[in-house]
């Protein structure tokens, strides 16, 4: 029994955990500030970056140390090697929360604030839950959840195609707030894109679970 | 701990090693760059066809009533590294002891079906098997050289094997030294005795002293276990550059160690083969769950 390798791996969990808990706090209050033009809130996420830039280096300084210490085979390397993926994907999150974050406070200087599609109020709450269907299966090395987040991505992009074809036409009736339409189609892409990374956080938890590789493969 | 029904997905089978790359997604790579070196990959792993150097069918080993190894079933590819691996007990070593009949000296082994040699029945009683260890040479975990001058180690087996000139054995032996990564250290003193070289040099004096006699396969027990990590780098740098001529098959307890020289790697429970494959495969993906364990030192 290597117990040695068995807790590292443990702590590396916990670290993982940690960071995707302070990507879905970030996610969920940037969204929270827009449904609420809660500004204060918003400023809260622009400015609290520091703790998960610690977590995303810990948790790689983590990685090396077990691949330099333990040399991990099967699927333990499948998992370091995950692990090391994953982080970044949470840490990007956590920085596309923030862009949403952003884009409500600039939103907030427009005479008036817009009214934003429900295609993007629905995006906004489907991606929430597929980060948290993300999370479950990493804890739970859930590979038909992991799948099944996959899947969600196609749902998350239809209602970004349909946020932009109401800010296409907004822009067109109102050219004049084209700017504050802009920032909505903005905040349409951050979402999607954190649908992307949940997508591909899956996609690395199917390789540490099962060690196949079904990235550039169809969902 | 071993379970009943994964006793029964480790039966008979001949359990062929295709060596194609080990991760071979080249369908599926969307960057072109990336496309490219996996070509690369897939044609040096492709290239010079692999054949079978060593059929194994229904094999089965005993010392007295024990059996030590149960209804073996493989097919050891021609130039490249195999890779035993198991704990202890395995059977491991009492297999590669077969392959050039070492156990014949074992008054209570005993052995039944069949085990080829490139095309060669190795368990026929009326093979010469002075020349089949010609053909199959050992290296051992301890280094054992004569205590002989570092020449005459070399050219023992060519004198026994070979009328050779003078000149020729010169040649031999040399060509033996620089192959076995020896002879810069030791041209100068050809005459001293092998005992004064450092472990690792009598470690690649005993390959220098089996690759002289040309052999097809090299057997190795645990060639590294006596040697320090300097040493054992060399060993396995020269493992690396001797795969291209020889078939070689190694025992070894250093995962890593098997992870780094080895093509096909075969994890060996309890006298039975539970699972042969790529190297990478066993590394990174294996497929039976005992394999993992072991691999991975959560048991064995």
């Amino acid at each position: 029994m290597t117990l040695e390798l068995d807790r590292e791996l443990a702590t590396l969990r916990a670290a993982l955990r940690a960071m995707a808990e302070s990507a879905q706090t970030r996610l969920a209050t940037a969204l929270e500030a827009w449904m609420t033009w809660d500004i204060d809130l918003a400023q809260s996420i622009r400015t609290a970056d520091d703790e998960i830039d610690q977590l995303e280096v810990n948790i790689e300084n983590e990685c090396m140390a077990i691949l330099a210490k333990h040399s991990p085979v099967a699927s333990d390397l499948r998992y370091v090697v995950a692990a090391l993926r994953i982080n970044t994907s949470f840490e990007r999150i956590a920085d596309l929360a923030r862009s949403v974050a952003k884009r409500v406070i600039r939103l907030d200087r427009d005479d008036q604030h817009p009214t934003p599609p429900q295609a993007l109020e629905t995006m906004g709450e489907a991606v929430k839950e597929m980060l948290s269907n993300t999370m479950r299966a990493l804890e739970n090395r859930d590979v038909e959840l992991a799948r099944f987040v996959r899947k969600s991505d196609a749902f998350v992009d239809d209602r970004n195609r349909e946020v932009f074809e109401w800010v296409a036409e907004s822009t067109h009736k109102e050219p004049a707030r084209a700017e504050a339409f802009i920032s909505v189609l903005m905040i349409a892409r951050s979402l999607e894109r954190i649908g992307d990374i949940c997508a591909n956080i899956a996609e690395d938890i199917m390789f540490a679970v099962g060690g196949s590789i079904v990235r550039h493969t169809p969902a | 701990m071993i379970q009943s029904d994964a006793a029964a997905s480790r039966q008979h089978q001949p359990v062929p090693v295709e060596l194609k790359s080990p991760v071979n997604h080249s369908s599926r790579v969307a960057n072109p760059l990336a496309a490219v070196a996996q070509r690369a990959i897939d044609a040096r792993l492709s290239s010079g066809e692999t054949t079978t150097e060593l059929k194994v069918r229904d094999f089965s080993a005993w010392y007295g009533d024990f059996q030590a190894l149960h209804n073996l079933e493989l097919d050891i590819p021609k130039n490249r590294v195999t890779a035993l691996i198991g704990p202890s007990g395995c059977g491991k070593s009492t297999f590669l002891r077969w392959i050039n009949r070492m156990n014949d000296l074992v008054a209570s082994a005993r052995c039944s079906g069949t085990l080829e040699a490139g095309g060669t029945n190795v368990l026929d009683r009326a093979l010469d098997v002075v020349e089949l260890r010609r053909r199959v040479g050992m290296v051992f975990q301890k280094p054992n050289p004569f205590p002989k001058s570092i020449y005459d180690n070399v050219a023992f087996g060519p004198r026994l094997h070979y009328r050779l000139k003078k000149r020729e054995l010169d040649a031999l032996v040399e060509k033996s030294l620089r192959d076995a990564a020896l002879w810069d250290e030791v041209k100068d003193r050809l005459d001293k005795s092998a005992l004064g070289l450092s472990g690792g040099q009598q470690q690649r004096l005993c390959i220098a002293r089996t690759i002289a006699l040309s052999p097809e396969v090299l057997l190795m027990d645990e060639p590294c276990s006596a040697l320090d990590p300097k040493a054992t780098r060399r060993v396995e740098d020269l493992i690396a550059e001797l795969r291209n001529n020889f078939t070689i098959i190694i025992v070894t307890h250093n995962m890593q160690q098997a992870a780094r020289v080895s093509d096909v790697t075969a994890f060996f429970f309890e006298g039975r083969l539970i699972e042969i494959d790529e190297t990478l495969t066993i590394f990174t993906s294996p497929k039976n769950p005992q394999t993992e364990e072991y691999v991975t030192g959560r048991f064995g």
